[in-house]
This record gives structure tokens, C-alpha cells and sequence, in this order.
């Protein structure tokens, strides 16, 4: 490589240099996503100023009511934040400036129960991606993000009465369940954890309360939908979840936003509690723009017996930091993180999952795939780690890789930290491309070259969507088939 | 005697930084004695020659030698990170830094085109009752040759002492060359060996290590697979006793179309051991039709060890075939059992299976002194005189 070509390189990769507005224009050229790109008119929205400032935080604590404790904890967030450092480890987030991000963006409704009473351009924005459709034919509940807040939260009748919560934050923090809200809110994503955790922890807004009693088998999926509509605006739901002893649910987040030339950012935050002996399915297909940071964190703490299972499909986004973690800490706690990763052009995306083995016999079992093409980076980064007190552990990770050309990038970044001896630690990752002969295979058989590489794609995501409800399968599988016909065009 | 920190066996794409293995940071010694002897044999072959010179003769040296390779600053894509050196090294700039300094003097083994000496070449450096040394090795082999070198750290089982030693390799075209260490240094060592090498078109290096010995060891290797069908093969067996620690660090660079590179560890960990391996296969722009393969199996006989391993691939071409796996786990129960039931003792049977486990990088070896020293070590650890 000269140093010419070494130098484009530095442009591209280098955190020293801002080309983030350059990248994010050019990498907007591409792949045909007008179902998830549409915009809507802001006009009558509530803004707070670009920036992150004390009084900037102040305004949204007012703006939401918050009870007292909860503006304490957003200005100690806020303090955080200004004094962490942002990660050396992982893709470039240069193009990212807080000053110029709009933390705050309340569209001009209040949240209702009823998809007839939602503003109709707002409702319109739904109903091209599909909610209210898949409320009606196969979700026990819906909770719709629009920018900042909820605009529709609904729970059907037969699923409340068995005594299922389903809400958004904002009212379980001052409502009936204000008190479990206090004792769970940020405890397993503490705003210490990292600057972005901390940011979230002064500036949060929207998502969803969940819970679930003890015994209660919720049948159907609920799902929260994020939209963030707004031009250089930050969107940072709080879903917390509680499945008590026994229970079982199936949670699915759906999110997508417009493309902008400026940046955006997500930094959501989830925590779930699975307690002993319930299970817990937490399906995502993230779909943001791509002029978005997605710093998103997500963490889920296991009790004795429970079982919780994470599938993960990571499509949009320019920057991606995102790595469920599970905390197995009752005896015999199982955890299975099923994901996909899809980097295409302009996208750096860095993603895995962390195990966390503590008690007794807790088993994990990792599966992901990633795909690399048109210059996208994808990495897998994730850490298994068995603690002294797991005896009898077992974790077993398979992750592979495809990459699509040679102008794109696929690591593999696994950690293995074992401290007792009685554990079972397996670890495969293989990297490779489609392979040549499977191509001719079905090329002799009439097939297209296009074609056949998209077949053998979505054959390689198949352990993934096969883990999703079949509406959802379809969506990931058109996702993919997007990302392949914008390589092929 | 003075101390310092410096910071060595840099992982090539930096991850979360609460994991701890980012790199390593070791306390090293300054104002060495050079007190450890050196036996050599083997350098009255044919085609073989060694001569000493100043450490910045040496260095220059192999720099003049690994032209292909130029200073990086930016791999894997994302992270600027610590490519100091214009020859790399698993241990990286900061210990190569430190070692120019500590060094009295250097060696450079030359090895003849076409030349393929029939024996190996032997190195033992023996610390006796504890001693603190440093040395530098340039290592080239000519176009076409074949040879092995093989490099010994010894002392007595309780000694003291510190050892560094900083060894690069230049493979010609065609050449084939096994480099062999083994370290079974006593007790009470702290042992920094670290190995950079850059294969031409159709090299092949073979890389073996036995870390046995030490409290404190640190090693690495990187190798610059420069040339296309080039190949690099390292194969490390170590043991980790008592609550003594092994930090180690390998790359292969895969720059060269249709290029070849093979891991394989075979470990054991007992008492309170600590140990970190990180090793990287890293596929460049242009090494199309290269594979890589990396295979870690750890024995951990103790609740109370801590094992860490890092299998990385980085990759940016598309053709190429990048795997690894880990295997983590303790003994079969299975399989003690069934070797009590043929009379032998729990201990008895768990050094059998240390052996086995160890056997296949040891066999390697072409020397049986080496070979009996080693199979004493193992016994000693477990107090089986």
C-alpha cells in the first residue's frame, strides 16, 4: 500500500480528522429504504436548544414532571457524563457533537389510547411501517415512540386482566408503580457504567414499563416501536422490564428514522429482570438511518432457573455500539443471544453480546452472524466471563462471518475470562465469502449471479430469522434483501 | 538496580478496557550484569555463520532487511493504535526501545542460500543460580535454506532472576526455518522473549515455544507475512503454576496472496496461575486466497486459576478462509476414572494427561537433552521426582 493509499485510509479511519458530514452525504446515496425514509412536518413541536447543559436538563426534568429524585438523578447523570471519556476501543464517533444535537423533541400530542386519536400525520408514519396493522393481527400490546415521547401506549383488554402492566416510563414513574420504578430504574445500567450510559441517565425520555406477575404467560408479543423523526435530534427511551417468578413474555422493539445530512443519535437504554424460573424473549430489528450513532445499551439480570434469550438484528445506523449483556447470576440461569449484524456502505457497526456466568450451572450459548460489503465494517466484540462462584458453567459461542467484496471489513473480537475450573468454554468463528461453486451451482440451475448470492445470504441469516415471529422474519429478510440489491445495482 | 514500566503485547484492535487485555504493563530492569552463560553449539556447519556486533548494528540491520515492510499507524480499520515499530515485534516498540538499551551486545546468525544444515542450532542460556541478562538475536535465513534454531533459558528450579530477549527473524525466499524456546527458568524469573519475524514469498516459519518456567513471563511473536504463499506456523504449549503469571502475544500480518498461518496452544493451568493470550490472524487488503486458523486448549486443574484468551481475526479481503476455536474446561472425569481403573492414582493420571497435552508441541523439539529437560520439569512441578 503507498502512502497515498495509507493516507485515504487515515481520512476514512482516523478520529483526529472530522469527515463525518462528507461521510454521512455520501453514504446516503444508495440503497433504495423509502418505506423506512419518509419525513414529516415538525411544525408545532416542542424543542429544547441544541446541547447538553445543566439547564438544558433542568428544562426536560420540568417539562416531564419529573418527582424530585428523578431531577437529582438526571443532573448527577449530567455530571457524569462531562467528566467520563468517551470509548478509545471502538469505531469513530467524531462526527457525533452533542452541541449540536437536540436532545429534547416532544411532538404536539399527548399519548393516547387509541390509534384514531393520534394526530393524522403522525398516525400516518405508523401505518406505513406497519403498527397499527400488526397490533390488530398479532400483538398483545403496542407502545409507539414518535422523536421524545409516546404517542400511543394500548394493552389488550384479555392480557391486562391477567394483571400485566404495560406502560410508558413517564407514567409508571409517578403512577401506581412509582415506587418499583425508583428501586429498578438505572441499578443494572448504573450512569457509571460508561459516558453514554450516563448521558442517557440526564436526558432520557419515552419507552416503555413492563410487567409481568408471577405465573403469568403473556401468549402473544408486545411491542415498542421508535421513530425518530427529527433532523439532528437524539432519541434516548428508557424500557424497563420486570418478569416475575414464573412468568414469561415476549418483548419485540422495532425502530427506524429518516436519513438526514446531519447527524443523529440513539442512546437508548434497556434493563430487564427475569427472576426465577421466568423466561423472557427480547426481539429487535434496528433499522436507523444512516446518519445515526446508535449507542445504545442494553442489560438483563437472570435469576435462578430463568431464562432469557436475545434476538438481534442490526441493520441500520452509520455508527453501531451495541452488546447485550446478561448477567446469569441465579443457579442454573440460561441465556441464548441469537443476532445478525448487516454492514453496508458508510456503516461501521460494532456489535456482540457479554455473558456474565455467577451462579451455579448458568449455561449461555451465543450465535451470530455478520455481513460485510460495500466498504461497511462490521465486528463482532464480546467477552464470556466465568466467575469464581459458577460452578458447573457452560458457554458455548459460534460466530461467523461473510464478507461480500474486498473494499469492506469483518473483525472478530472475542474475550474468554474463566476463573474457576469446572467450566465448559467452547469458542468457533470462521470468516470467509459466498462460496464460488455454490454460486454456479445455482447459476447452472437457471438462477441469476444476484440472485444466487442473495439466496445464499439469506440461507446464511436464516439461524436468526427463523428465531422471529414470521411477520418479523419477512421484514429482517426484505431488510437483507435491500443491502443486497444496493450491492448489486 | 532501577525499575521502570513499560507497556508490551499490545492486542492489534483494542477492545473494552475493563476486560484488562488491552495490553500489559511490566515492571523491567535496568543496569543488567549479563551474568548468564551462553553454551552454543551447532555453528560449526556448513552454510551456518554468527558474528556479534553492537546492538544498533543489529538493529539496523534487520530493519535494511525487512524492506517490504513499512510503519502503520492505522489498522483494523478503527483504532489508532500502538504500530511503533518498522519490524514488528509481539512484545512491540516499548520493549524493543528498552531492550536496545539494556543489551551489552547483539548476534546475527546467518544462514547460507540454498544451505540446509543437518543439525540445529543450539543456544542455552543457563542462569544457574539466578542472574540477570538480555539479549538480542538477528536471524537470517538466506533464500532456499533450511534450519532450525533452538534457544534454551535455564536455571536452578528455585532461582531468581531476569531475562530479555528480543530475537528477529528475516526468511528469504523459499527458506524454511524453525525457531524453537524454551523456557524453563526457575522459580523466582521474570522473562520477557519477544520474536518478530517477516517471511518472503513461499517462507516458512515454525514457531514453537514451551513456557514452563518463570514467575512472571511475557512473551510474543509477530510475524510480517510479507511474501505471497508464505507461511507461518506457531505452536506454544505452556504450564502455569503456583500463582505465577504468563502474558502472551502472537499476530500473523497476512499480506501475501494465498498465504498460510496456523495457531495452535495447548495449555495448562494450575494453584493460582494467571494467564492472558491474545493471538490475532489478520487478513490485509490483498491477501486474497489466504487462510488462517487458531485452535487454544486450556486445562484448568485448580478452582482458583484465572485464564484469559483473546482469538482474534481481523480481516479486509474478501477471499480468504480466517477461523479459530477455544476449548476451556478441566479434566475429563470420564476419562480419570477410567484411568484409575487401571491402577494409576488421580495425580499420577492428571500428569499423564499434562504430558499428552504438552507431547505435541514438545515432540517438535529436535534434541533430546531439551526433550528430557522438559519431561523433568513437568515432573518436578508435581512432586514427581
Amino acid at each position: 500500500m503507498s502512502d497515498a493509499e495509507v493516507k485515504d485510509r487515515a481520512v476514512h479511519f482516523d478520529p483526529a480528522i472530522d469527515n463525518s458530514k462528507d461521510d454521512i452525504n455520501a453514504y446516503l446515496e444508495g440503497t433504495d429504504r423509502s418505506l423506512y425514509d419518509f419525513k414529516d412536518d415538525e411544525k408545532d413541536f416542542y424543542k429544547v436548544k441544541e446541547g447538553l447543559t445543566p439547564e438544558i436538563v433542568d428544562q426536560i426534568s420540568k417539562e416531564k414532571h419529573d418527582p424530585e429524585w428523578m431531577h437529582e438523578f438526571r443532573l448527577k447523570s449530567l455530571d457524569l457524563y462531562n467528566r467520563m471519556q468517551v470509548p478509545a476501543w471502538g469505531p469513530p464517533i467524531d462526527g457525533l457533537h452533542m452541541d449540536q444535537i437536540v436532545t429534547y423533541v416532544r411532538p404536539n400530542t399527548k399519548m393516547k389510547g387509541s390509534w384514531d386519536e393520534v394526530p393524522e400525520e403522525i398516525k400516518s408514519a405508523f401505518d406505513k411501517l406497519g403498527i397499527p396493522k400488526a397490533e390488530h393481527e398479532y400483538l398483545a400490546g403496542v407502545g409507539a415512540q414518535y422523536d421524545s415521547e409516546l404517542v400511543y401506549h394500548n394493552l389488550q383488554d384479555f392480557v391486562a386482566q391477567q394483571g400485566v402492566v404495560y406502560t410508558d416510563m413517564e407514567s409508571a414513574l409517578t403512577g401506581e408503580y412509582a415506587d418499583m420504578v425508583k428501586e429498578y430504574f438505572m441499578k443494572l445500567v448504573p450512569p457509571t457504567d460508561h459516558k453514554f450510559a450516563a448521558l442517557h441517565g440526564a436526558v432520557w425520555s419515552g419507552g416503555s414499563f413492563v410487567y409481568v406477575p408471577k405465573g403469568v404467560k403473556v401468549s402473544i408479543p408486545l411491542q415498542s416501536y421508535f421513530r425518530l423523526n427529527a433532523k439532528g435530534a437524539g432519541q434516548f427511551e428508557h424500557t424497563l422490564i420486570i418478569v416475575d417468578e414464573g412468568a414469561d413474555l415476549h418483548f419485540i422493539e422495532g425502530c427506524s428514522a429518516p436519513k438526514w445530512n446531519v447527524a443523529n443519535l440513539h442512546a437508548g437504554c434497556v434493563e430487564l429482570y427475569v427472576k426465577k424460573n421466568a423466561r423472557l424473549r427480547y426481539s429487535t430489528i434496528e433499522n436507523w438511518s444512516k446518519n445515526m450513532y446508535n449507542l445504545n445499551t442494553k442489560r438483563a439480570l437472570v435469576e435462578e432457573g430463568g431464562r432469557m434469550e436475545w434476538v438481534s438484528g442490526s441493520f441500520g445506523s452509520h455508527v453501531s455500539y451495541l452488546y447485550p449483556t446478561t448477567i446469569l447470576k441465579g443457579k442454573g440461569a440460561d441465556c441464548e443471544y441469537t443476532g445478525i449484524t448487516f454492514a453496508g456502505k458508510g456503516q461501521d457497526l460494532d456489535t456482540g453480546t457479554r455473558m456474565v456466568h455467577i451462579g451455579e450451572n448458568t449455561t449461555s450459548l451465543v450465535t451470530t452472524k455478520s455481513l460485510s460489503k460495500d466498504g461497511g465494517i462490521s465486528t463482532y466484540r464480546s467477552a464470556v466471563e466465568i466467575m469464581p462462584s459458577a460452578h458447573g458453567a457452560k458457554s458455548s459461542v459460534d460466530c461467523q462471518s461473510l464478507m461480500l467484496d474486498n473494499i469492506s471489513r469483518s473483525d472478530t473480537i472475542p474475550e474468554m475470562d474463566v476463573r474457576v475450573n469446572d467450566a465448559d468454554v467452547g469458542h468457533e468463528a470462521k470468516i470467509g465469502r459466498i462460496s464460488d461453486e455454490a454460486v454456479f451451482y445455482l447459476m447452472s440451475r437457471g438462477i441469476s449471479e444476484a440472485e444466487a448470492r442473495a439466496m445464499i445470504v439469506s440461507g446464511f441469516a436464516n439461524p436468526v430469522s427463523k428465531e422471529l415471529p414470521l411477520e418479523y422474519a419477512a421484514e429482517m429478510n426484505n431488510l437483507i434483501k435491500l443491502e443486497m440489491e444496493g450491492s448489486m445495482s | 538496580m532501577n525499575e521502570q514500566d513499560i507497556r508490551i503485547n499490545h492486542l492489534p484492535c483494542l477492545t473494552w478496557n475493563r476486560l484488562g487485555v488491552n495490553h500489559r504493563s511490566v515492571p523491567v530492569k535496568s543496569g543488567l550484569e549479563g551474568a548468564a552463560k551462553l553454551m552454543e553449539s551447532g555453528l560449526d556447519q556448513d552454510g551456518i555463520t554468527s558474528e556479534n556486533v553492537t546492538v544498533s548494528e543489529a538493529e539496523a540491520y534487520a530493519d535494511s532487511l525487512a524492506h517490504g515492510i513499512r510503519r502503520e499507524k492505522y489498522v483494523a480499520g478503527k483504532t489508532a493504535i500502538y504500530m511503533t515499530q518498522a519490524f514488528q515485534t509481539g512484545l512491540g516498540g516499548e520493549f524493543t526501545d528498552y531492550i536496545d538499551k539494556v543489551a551489552g551486545d547483539a548476534s546475527i546468525y546467518r544462514v547460507a542460500a540454498n544451505a540446509k544444515p543437518a543439525k540445529p542450532v543450539i543456544l542455552n542460556y543457563d542462569f544457574g543460580a539466578g542472574a540477570d541478562d538480555a539479549a538480542i538475536h538477528v536471524i537470517v535465513a538466506g533464500e532456499n535454506s533450511e534450519s532450525t534454531f533452538l534457544i534454551n533459558y535455564r536455571s536452578d528450579a528455585d532461582a531468581a532472576g531476569f531475562s530479555a530477549v528480543g530475537t528477529k527473524v528475516i526468511l528469504g525466499k523459499g527458506a524454511k526455518l524453525n525457531l524453537i524456546k524454551v523456557n524453563l527458568l526457575g522459580s523466582g524469573f521474570e522473562q520477557l522473549d519477544d520474536t518478530g519475524a517477516v517471511a518472503e514469498e513461499s517462507a516458512v516459519f515454525s514457531f514453537r515455544q514451551m513456557e514452563l518456567g518463570g514467575a512472571e513471563t511475557y512473551s510474543g511473536c509477530y510475524v510480517d507475512q510479507n511474501g505471497q504463499k508464505s507461511e507461518a506456523y506457531i505452536d506454544s504449549g505452556y504450564m502455569v503454576s503456583e500463582d505465577h503469571t504468563l502474558d502472551l502475544n502472537y499476530v500473523t500480518a497476512q499480506r501475501g496472496k494465498k498465504t498460510v498461518s496456523n495457531f495452535n496452544f495447548k495449555g495448562v493451568l494450575q494453584d493460582r496461575a494467571r494467564k492472558t493470550l491474545r493471538d490475532t490472524i489478520d487478513f490485509r487488503n490483498g491477501s486474497a486466497g489466504s487462510v488462517g486458523d487458531e485452535q487454544e486448549d486450556v486445562l484448568l486443574l485448580d478452582p482458583t486459576v484465572v485464564n484469559k484468551s483473546v482469538p482474534v481475526i481481523l480481516c479486509e479481503e474478501e477471499d480468504v478462509d480466517g477461523r479459530h476455536g477455544a476449548s476451556i474446561g478441566r479434566l475429563s472425569e470420564d476419562m480419570l476414572y477410567y484411568l484409575e481403573t487401571r491402577g494409576l492414582s488421580e495425580k499420577v493420571a492428571t500428569v499423564m494427561m499434562v504430558r499428552g497435552r504438552l507431547h505435541s508441541i514438545e515432540r517438535e523439539i529436535p534434541d533430546d537433552e531439551t526433550q528430557n529437560a522438559i519431561d523433568a520439569f513437568i515432573s518436578e512441578q508435581f512432586g514427581m521426582d
